[in-house]
C-alpha cells in the first residue's frame, strides 16, 4: 500500500506536472509486504494511540524522500536492446553519465533506483540467468516501478498498444518493460541481430544492501 | 566629484544591460522520490529568481545564444530517447519550452523534415544557437532494421510573448 507523502518539492514550479507529462510521485514511499519491511500502514497506525501515531508520523516523514526498495517477486516483462545505436557504446548512463557499455552486463528499468541495484534476468525459454547491474532509465518511462506491486503491468505495454505517449513524450515502438545490453543478451541465450532483439524474459529487482536495510528500518 | 558619481551611474546602467535575461546555474540535491544527490539546473532570473526546469533523467550539454536569451538544455531522458528543452527570454518575461521536438514533430514531418517512423530510438540535440536560431540535429534508428535516419535542421523561435511560434528550417 502506498504511503503518500507532499515532500518538500514545490510541484508548482514544475511545468511538467501541469501537462501531466512529469509523473512526480510526491515523495511516495512504498511498502510492500516482504519480510522485513516493519513500516506500518496508515490505518494500523491510526488505530494506535495519539502519541505513537505522531512518533510513526515523524518516523514515515523522514523516510518520505526515497521510496523503499525491496526484493521482488519474479515477473515475466518483455526484454528490448539497448546499445547507443550504429554508434555502440555511445549511451550516457542516466545515474552516472559515464557511456554504457555494450559489451558488460547491464540493464535499464523504467525508474531511478539506488545506485547498486541489480537484477537477475532470466530467459524462460533457456532457463540461462544472469544478475546484471541497472546501468540507464527506460525503456519509454521514467517512474513506472512496476515491480513493486504483483498485479501491475509495464506502462508501456498499453501505451505500445493504444498508441499513447509513454513518460518520455512518445508513443512506444514496443512493449517492453526492460532493456538488455547486448553483452546480457548473448549471456541468457536471447540471439538475433543486435539491437533488433525483443523477447519474454523473468526479472527480479534485487536492491543494494544499504536499501535493504533502510527499507527494514523500524 | 561628479564626475565619479555620473561614471558610476553610467557604469551600473550598463552592467545591467549588459547583463544577462537569465542564467542556468545548478544545485547538488536529491529529487523528489529519488535516493541520491545529483545535479539538478535551474533558471536564475536578473532578479534572482530561481525558477525550476523540468526533471530530466540526466542532463548533458547546455547551448545558448550570445545574448543569453535563448538557451537549450539537452537531455538524456530515457534508452530510448533523448531531447532537448528551451529556455527563451524577451528580458522580462521567460518562458520554458519543455521536449521541443515534440511541439515540432507533427509540423516537421507534415513538412517532410523527418520521416514518418516508428522509432526505436531517437536522439535530439541542439547543437548551437545563433540569435533565435537554434541549430538542430535529429538521429533516429527506425524500429527493428535499426537503420539510422539523421537530419539537420534549424527551429527559429519567436519572441517570448509568443514562443511557441517555431518555424522549422531545413539545412
Amino acid at each position: 500500500m502506498p504511503l503518500l507523502n507532499s515532500g518538500n518539492w514545490n510541484p508548482d514550479l514544475h511545468p511538467r506536472d501541469s501537462d501531466g507529462e512529469f509523473r512526480y510521485n510526491g515523495g511516495r514511499h512504498r511498502k510492500s509486504s516482504a519480510a522485513g519491511d516493519s513500516t506500518p500502514s496508515p490505518s494500523a497506525v491510526q488505530k494506535l494511540p495519539r502519541i505513537w501515531q505522531a512518533l510513526f508520523a515523524l518516523e514515515l516523514g523522514q523516510m518520505a524522500n526515497a521510496p523503499s526498495v525491496n526484493h521482488t517477486a519474479q515477473i515475466t516483462v518483455t526484454a528490448s536492446e539497448f546499445s547507443g545505436g550504429n554508434e555502440r557504446g555511445h549511451m550516457p548512463s542516466a545515474y552516472d553519465g559515464t557511456q554504457v557499455n555494450p559489451d558488460a552486463l547491464g540493464v535499464a528499468l523504467p525508474a531511478r533506483l539506488p545506485s547498486g541495484t541489480m537484477v537477475r534476468v532470466t530467459n524462460p525459454a533457456t532457463g540461462q540467468s544472469v544478475i546484471a547491474p541497472v546501468r540507464d532509465i527506460g525503456p519509454h518511462n521514467v517512474n513506472d516501478p512496476f515491480w513493486n506491486h504483483p498485479s501491475q503491468r509495464p506502462a508501456a505495454e498499453a501505451q505500445h498498444a493504444n498508441g499513447v505517449p509513454a513518460q518520455n513524450g512518445h508513443v512506444p515502438a514496443n512493449p517492453a518493460g526492460i532493456d538488455l545490453t547486448p553483452a546480457t543478451m548473448n549471456a541468457i541465450g536471447i540471439h538475433g541481430a543486435e539491437n533488433t532483439r525483443q523477447a519474454p524474459v523473468v526479472i527480479e529487482v534485487i536492491p543494494p544492501p544499504h536499501a535493504s536495510a533502510a527499507a527494514r528500518r523500524p | 566629484m561628479k564626475k565619479a558619481i555620473v561614471l558610476s551611474i553610467f557604469c551600473s546602467l550598463f552592467i545591467s544591460i549588459r547583463a544577462p535575461a537569465f542564467e542556468i546555474k545548478d544545485e547538488w540535491i536529491t529529487p523528489p522520490g529519488e535516493y541520491e544527490n545529483r545535479d539538478i539546473p535551474f533558471i536564475l532570473n536578473k532578479a534572482g529568481v530561481r525558477i525550476a526546469l523540468p526533471i530530466r533523467s540526466l542532463y548533458t550539454v547546455r547551448v545558448f545564444n550570445q545574448a543569453h536569451t535563448l538557451a537549450a538544455i539537452n537531455y538524456h531522458e530515457t534508452t530510448d530517447y533523448d531531447g532537448a528543452d528551451l529556455v527563451v527570454s524577451n528580458g522580462k518575461k521567460i518562458s520554458i519550452l519543455q521536449d521541443v521536438l515534440h511541439l515540432i514533430e507533427t509540423t516537421a514531418e507534415r513538412k517532410k523534415i523527418l520521416p514518418v517512423q516508428p522509432w526505436d530510438r531517437i536522439e535530439f540535440t541542439v547543437k548551437s544557437i545563433l540569435g533565435n536560431k537554434a541549430h538542430c540535429v535529429f538521429r533516429g534508428y527506425i524500429f527493428r532494421t535499426n537503420t539510422l535516419v539523421e537530419r539537420q535542421f534549424d527551429i527559429i523561435v519567436g519572441s517570448s510573448d509568443n514562443p511557441l511560434d517555431l518555424q522549422i528550417i531545413k539545412k
